[in-house]
């Protein structure tokens, strides 16, 4: 090999090298990775992203005073886990969740526990939907007593289209009254919800504000207010029953609050979930997977949603009571009045 | 120290000197497609420490336009691949990057000793880089868009490879003020401007591409690139080259969590000439 080929390889090697060691620098130190490193990080995250404290009444620094002495670099992975996963659950969150993605293992808050569950598919497909039911999308509808619309939706992962809901508004038009049925929708597209949201109002409407963790700062927060637009389609202004239950969370929680402003609704059955808050989630440094709420909604009454809040009218189902859905009989009692 | 580092190294590149012979430089207009492959590096502070790594590929168009004392060139290039986390074998990201450039050089007259031709002068791009974290949910994508100017430093020598005339040149440039956006705030999938200024809602938010950027200039937006060709001259309308590049963008929008995106590659091209006048 020549000289002038090993000098050309040589400068090659040698750019190569300086503009990795650049790299390094930019990237900044590599990270230890060790229980302690990995639990310091966690605790870092949430006291500086989480935007909840405040809302749930948790001091963020009685949990690392007292989880902290729990972990050294000689327990196991294990056992970390079930640390990082107390701290998690100490905030009564369903959108905050520790998760490993190798073991599968998933620390996060029981919504439901210790609440009834208000809600017996079977029931409502034997007694309700047994006359002429319609599907278009994620929406299944029907008429009850007549002149009572009866629309089931369950999931905001769902896409919806303003024509689906057009579709849906223009058959139950000659209604008198609607019901819709959100329990155990657990959420998904916020958006969606709000869109479905915005057929039922022909004014711009104040639903509250979002505030966002914007900074490290604990004062860091930023107010985003929300005005709900009405849709350009179909607009139903008729008296509005939303039926509710523990499992209404996130994007049902932007439904709810989006409709509870409006004068011709009114929300009937359980305690709803919360889930008011925006989600951001990342990798800690060990490889397992944080999700948190960067965000709460403080809605247009000034009331926190994070923890769920009772509807308007609020009923417990009789898990006794096989023939009928007193949540449902409720709604259309209501809305026959 | 960052702002300084980079500076240093600024300089270091720029007086990089290539040993080799005289040359002449020819008149011409050419058209290049070029294929590389390489490793790829990212890590966004706001969603990770870690930093994933993998392999990519390019495919660049480009079009040079030379006289005997300016070049000029078009390039539209696209950098993708599929990066891995060092922890696990289960998260895997995808990067895209699109870059659409011109860069306008004058030669200067001054002499460089071991350098045929230098050229100084300056590039202006169009910048966009996706990354999508598939094992995430609502903060899987981050987009960094940038355009704006740099300065652009090319070194020419000719010199004998193998028998053949062999144009080495050294090309550098480094980012001097560009509008950056970055999609991803502090904490979530929406640009910082948007929830500081208040806009954000669920229902009828949306941002262009322009909107929510602010002017960014080194220090906190870094983008420097490298490249180092070797032209095999041909006497006919068709030629070859090789190259390695190297490129770096390192910005900063809040709370010095950096989203920082380097590529290594080799590459091949292939150009084609219009027309030659020596």
């Amino acid at each position: 090999m020549n000289l002038l080929i090993k000098r050309i390889l040589l400068l090659l090697v040698l750019m190569a090298a300086l503009f990795t060691a650049c790299e390094e620098v930019a990237l900044g130190p590599k990270p230890e990775v060790n229980n302690v490193a990995v639990y310091e990080e966690y605790w870092k995250i949430y006291n500086e992203k989480y935007a909840l404290f405040r809302a749930k009444n948790l001091d963020w620094q009685e949990v690392y005073n007292v989880t902290r002495p729990l972990v050294d670099n000689t327990i196991s992975e294990d056992s970390l886990f079930s640390v990082l996963a107390s701290m998690t659950i100490s905030l009564r969150d369903g959108h905050s969740s520790i998760f490993d993605p190798v073991s599968n293992n998933v620390g996060t808050f029981d919504l439901e526990a210790g609440f009834p569950v208000n809600l017996n598919e079977q029931l409502i497909q034997r007694e309700y939907l047994n006359g002429e039911t319609k599907k278009v999308g994620g929406f299944t509808y029907t008429t009850l007593n007549g002149d009572i619309g009866y629309i089931i939706f369950r999931d905001f992962l769902m896409e919806i289209e303003d024509e689906q809901i057009d579709e849906v508004l223009t058959d139950l038009a000659d209604t008198k009254g609607l019901i819709i049925d959100v329990r155990g929708n657990p959420g998904g597209d916020p958006n969606a919800a709000s869109r479905l949201a915005s057929h039922f109002t022909r004014e711009p409407v104040d639903v509250g504000f979002e505030r966002f963790k914007t900074g490290p700062n604990d004062d860091d927060f930023v107010a985003n207010p929300f005005v709900l637009e009405p849709a350009e389609g179909v607009i139903y202004s008729k008296p509005v029953a939303v039926l509710t239950n523990r499992l209404c969370y996130s994007a049902t929680t932007t439904f709810l609050y989006c409709m509870d402003p409006l004068p011709q609704v009114q929300s009937i059955g359980g305690f709803t979930g919360g889930g008011s808050g925006s989600v951001a989630d990342g990798h800690l440094i060990n490889g397992w997977i944080y999700s948190l709420s960067v965000s709460e909604f403080i809605d247009v009454r000034g009331r926190d949603l994070d923890d769920g809040v009772a509807p308007d009218i609020l009923i417990d189902m009789d898990e006794e009571v096989t023939d009928r859905d007193e949540i449902i009989e409720r709604a259309i009692q209501e809305l026959s009045n | 120290m960052r702002q300084t580092f980079f500076s240093l190294l600024a300089l270091i590149i720029a007086t990089t000197q290539l040993a080799a012979q005289e040359g002449k430089p020819p008149k011409q207009k050419a058209w290049g497609f070029s294929l590389g492959t390489g490793l790829g590096r990212y890590q966004d502070l706001k969603t990770s420490a870690v930093t994933y790594g993998g392999s990519v590929m390019r495919i660049m168009f480009n079009k040079t336009a030379r006289t005997a004392d300016r070049v000029s060139e078009y390039q539209f290039g696209w950098i993708g691949g599929g990066l891995n986390s060092p922890l696990d074998d289960v998260t895997t990201l995808s990067t895209t990057n699109i870059r659409i450039s011109y860069s306008y050089l004058k030669r200067l007259s001054a002499e460089i000793p071991y350098v045929d031709r230098w050229y100084l002068g300056g590039q202006y791009e169009l910048n966009s880089l996706f990354l999508s974290n598939s094992s995430l949910g609502n903060s899987s994508l981050n987009i960094v868009y940038n355009t704006g100017f740099s300065v652009v430093n090319r070194f020419e020598k000719g010199i004998k490879l193998f028998g053949r005339d062999v144009t080495v040149s050294h090309v550098l440039n480094v980012a001097v003020l560009n509008f950056a956006k970055e999609s991803n705030s502090f904490t979530f999938s929406v640009p910082q401007e948007a929830l500081e200024n208040g806009d954000y809602n669920t229902q009828t938010y949306s941002d262009g591409v322009f909107k929510y950027g602010d002017i960014a200039s080194f220090g906190r937006f870094n983008h420097i690139g490298s490249t180092i060709a070797f032209d095999f001259d041909s006497e006919r309308r068709s030629s070859w080259s090789i190259a390695y590049s190297w490129q770096l963008l390192a910005y900063t929008k809040v709370s010095n969590l950096s989203v920082v995106n380097a590529s290594h590659l080799l590459s091949i091209t292939y150009h084609l000439s219009k027309k030659s006048k020596i």
